[in-house]
């Protein structure tokens, strides 16, 4: 008796781990075969992670009014309760232009790309792992998104849809070391190939290949979209050089590019919907 | 169902929940040398060195599905992992020790170095450089999860501490 409900706990892990390790290698083939679990599971938090990314958006343009006067509060402290009353009343408003400044570059942000069709979205979870970059905004395939649709911020490219769901979307950004990109780079219109790179991405920075010696490259060319291949329009901005290296066969070079998206503080993009 | 069971489920299913946005709204602005601390494993860890050992296993359970859900290309991962955790330090420590802070610290410690070293050469399976992804990442991530680990635990030990009864966890 004492044995069985010993072994009870076992049996149970064995069965979940199974069952996950299934899952694993289906999902190994294709992530959209374990897609009715990640529908139900992003579709069930979507409401959470939503409230509370805009609650944090709230809470540091809040903390970043208070940081900047950080001086004045301190000279302020002997003020009277309605000196602090008043303090509180901007400290929100100061908020609220925040949300409004965000509202208003997710505007331009649709006038900035007018050629193509595009949907805003907001960025509401990041997966915050330290092996990939992931992000899932709050759109998904009822607003036109699908797999392999290019994704923008007002600053330039985030990457691409990598799965799709109803009322969100998962984005592997470009920093992701499994992701590459056709690119080009805008002054001498040299074509080459950026990508993620497990020694930059902590630095968030991405790697850009096959650049040969005859390319006249230099530190701090801006780097765009070159558009071979299906995905990405050409001229969308990626970055700009670093640094350039010569490879350990000494044969062709290869550079490092700083993505012209601030990845760390992103919060709305565009979803390209149609080209 | 007793009214104190009742409350204890409760307080466990919000924890569950705190930990999981912390992990997918804040943990991102934690980052250490471009490195985020993985706050659902360290907090897996630290509930499995609890007696009542069914709480390390359901938020082992729902922590791994979100967080599979949530992040990357393979679905299953951290599912396996937290739950072997879980089962792990249940097999390994309650049946060979008592309650004992520097233990648990110990084998914290081994665990979160397992756990970096073994997901590191897991992620070198699909992708190479595991050499890199060690030096860059690994080893980085297994200090931060360990200092995570410990302030959770110390967290932990000072609650159950004060709240012998109701909202002890």
């Amino acid at each position: 008796m004492r044995r069985s409900s010993r072994k009870k706990p076992l049996i149970l892990v064995l069965v979940f781990v199974l069952t996950a390790t299934v899952l694993l290698i289906a999902s190994a083939k294709n992530r959209s075969n374990v897609g009715f679990i990640d529908n139900i599971v992003n579709f069930t938090i979507k409401p959470v992670t939503t409230f509370f990314s805009n609650t944090t958006a709230s809470v540091e343009g809040f903390f970043d009014y208070f940081q900047s006067k950080k001086e004045l509060v301190k000279q302020v402290s002997e003020l009277t309760y309605k000196n602090n009353l008043l303090e509180q009343k901007n400290a929100s408003l100061s908020s609220l232009e925040t949300e409004n400044e965000r509202l208003r570059s997710l505007l331009e942000l649709g006038e900035k790309y007018p050629t193509f069709q595009t949907t805003a979205a907001s960025v509401i979870a990041k997966d915050g792992g330290n092996y990939g970059r992931f992000i899932t905004i709050d759109k998904g395939e009822e607003s036109g998104i699908l797999v392999n649709q290019p994704v923008l911020s007002q600053n330039g490219l985030v990457g691409l849809v990598f799965e799709t769901g109803y009322g969100w979307a998962k984005i592997q950004t470009i920093l992701d070391p499994s992701t590459s990109v056709g690119c080009r780079i805008t002054r001498t219109g040299d074509v080459s190939v950026a990508e993620g790179d497990n020694a930059l991405v902590n630095d968030g920075f991405l790697k850009m290949l096959y650049i040969s010696k005859q390319f006249t490259i230099l530190e701090g060319d801006i780097v765009e979209t070159s558009g071979l291949g299906e995905i990405y329009p050409r001229g969308i901005p990626i970055g700009k050089i670093k640094e350039i290296k010569v490879s350990d066969n000494s044969t062709s070079q290869y550079a490092t590019i700083v993505p012209t998206v601030d990845f760390s503080n992103l919060q709305e993009v565009l979803v390209i919907t149609a080209k | 169902m007793e009214q104190a069971t009742w409350l204890r489920y409760l307080k466990q299913s919000i924890l569950v929940a705190a930990v999981f946005l912390l992990q997918f709204i804040f943990a991102d602005k934690f980052r250490l040398f471009g490195v985020a601390p993985n706050f659902a494993f360290a907090f897996v860890l630290t509930v499995s060195f609890l007696k009542k050992q069914e709480f390390s296993f359901y938020s082992a359970l729902i922590l791994g599905i979100l967080t599979d859900s949530v992040s990357g290309r393979l679905f299953g991962t951290y599912t396996v992992l937290f739950m072997l955790v879980a089962y792990g330090i249940r097999e390994f420590y309650h049946s060979a020790f008592s309650e004992n802070f520097f233990i648990e610290s110990m084998y914290g410690l081994l665990v979160c170095l397992l756990y970096s070293l073994g997901y590191a050469f897991f992620i070198s399976l699909f992708r190479g450089e595991f050499l890199t992804l060690l030096s860059k990442t690994a080893w980085i991530e297994f200090l931060y999860n360990f200092v995570i680990f410990l302030i959770m635990l110390v967290i932990q030990k000072k609650h159950n501490k004060k709240h012998r009864s109701v909202f002890r966890l």
